[in-house]
């Protein structure tokens, strides 16, 4: 009897010690895959951020004092003046984020590309966002211009809110079991940046 | 009971090894979620920065020129700060959206927390000064054409092991 005793109390730790390393094995296989994610993510993010950082910190630059710098603004996209090349001629640069479809080979459903035109020249799809949104301020951020701004409020736009998220294109699946309604069916590691940023850099010295 | 024994001892073995990883899990996510606080901190002061650009160098300069003669007329070392009351008919300055220029900045602070529950709540504290304009580094007490911002950026929740120093400074000129 002892000896049977014996046994099943074994066994019973002994499951017990296997569902644990079974969890354990879970456990670390979806976070070192999301961990792994979160830092490809913030690297495209970074790389994003830089490009758009860029140009937006000049914008503005070159244009005559009084000269409206935002042409065209929506919650998506904006188009705006900018001595690219210093020749003393604005550029037209034009930012604006796709639609979902034109990456519909990716896992992910919500990443767009976005994209930059100089002049109306070649479209450039310059990286891969979930999210890509813009706010518009006057001056000192006292009032939000609704968008998409009208042409006559465009010369009120003296500050730009940029907002961007990116997650990884590839999908970590879940059960089917553990997806409630209205969630998503993969988890998605996610990177966000905002950032403002003057329409003009003469506003007031 | 030697079964008993010997499975309790390796159970305690393993639980020692999972604690030590699952450890060793959050070490590594607490690194990945301070990476985000970090780009998000830095966000946050590139953008305060950009706002502070927007404004003018001082009260005097706001509407009109201060020159070497006159610079007596730019605020006093010790009343560098927002102005709670401002002088009629200008707004009470609590903030970005009426303040008129950098040094309202000073001993300013702002908590943001509208990316709660995505990367946190942060706090971002101002300090402004006059600098010696040959040397950026030294604080005068007396004025100058120079101001240096100096802003710290936390992370509050959750709880961030970094902080964000970053500074700015604004010379104040004009052509006859």
């Amino acid at each position: 009897m002892a000896m049977m005793l014996d046994i099943l109390i074994s066994m019973t730790i002994g499951s017990i010690l296997l569902l644990s390393i079974m969890i354990a094995g879970h456990v670390i296989n979806e976070n070192s895959q999301l961990m792994n994610d979160q830092v490809v993510v913030q690297k495209m993010l970074i790389s994003n951020a830089q490009l758009v950082e860029g140009e937006f910190r000049n914008m503005g630059m070159g244009v005559p004092e009084g000269d409206a710098t935002v042409l065209a603004a929506t919650d998506t996209s904006i188009t705006f003046l900018s001595d690219l090349d210093r020749d003393g001629t604005p550029e037209q640069l034009k930012y604006w984020v796709g639609s979902p479809g034109e990456l519909s080979s990716s896992q992910n459903d919500q990443d767009r590309l976005l994209h930059r035109q100089v002049d109306g020249g070649m479209v450039a799809s310059i990286g891969v966002v979930t999210r890509f949104s813009l706010k518009y301020f006057s001056q000192g951020q006292m009032d939000t211009l609704l968008s998409p701004v009208d042409s006559a409020d465009l010369e009120m736009i003296k500050v730009v809110e940029i907002t961007m998220e990116v997650q990884n294109p590839a999908a970590l699946y879940r059960d089917k079991r553990d997806v409630k309604d209205g969630e998503r069916d993969a988890l998605y590691s996610s990177s966000l940046w905002r950032q403002t940023r003057l329409a003009s850099q003469n506003l007031k010295r | 009971m030697s079964n008993v024994m010997l499975t309790l001892g390796s159970f305690i073995l393993l639980s020692t090894i999972l604690v030590a990883f699952y450890g060793n899990l959050a070490v590594g996510e607490g690194t990945v979620s301070n990476a985000q606080a970090g780009i998000n901190q830095l966000t946050y002061a590139t953008t305060y920065m950009e706002l502070a650009n927007g404004l003018s160098f001082d009260e005097a300069t706001v509407d009109s020129f201060v020159t070497a003669a006159s610079i007596d007329r730019l605020t006093a070392p010790s009343n560098l700060g927002m102005d709670f009351p401002a002088l009629y008919p200008e707004p009470d300055e609590t903030g970005f959206t009426t303040f008129d220029d950098i040094d309202d900045l000073n001993n300013f602070t702002i908590t943001d927390s509208s990316l709660f529950g995505i990367s946190g709540v942060f706090k971002t504290i101002f300090n402004v000064h006059y600098v010696d304009p040959m040397n950026l580094n030294l604080y005068k007490t007396t004025r100058t054409f120079v101001k240096r911002i100096d802003m710290v950026v936390v992370r509050l929740y959750p709880v961030s092991m970094d902080t964000l120093r970053y500074s700015m400074t604004m010379g104040y000129f004009h052509f006859d």
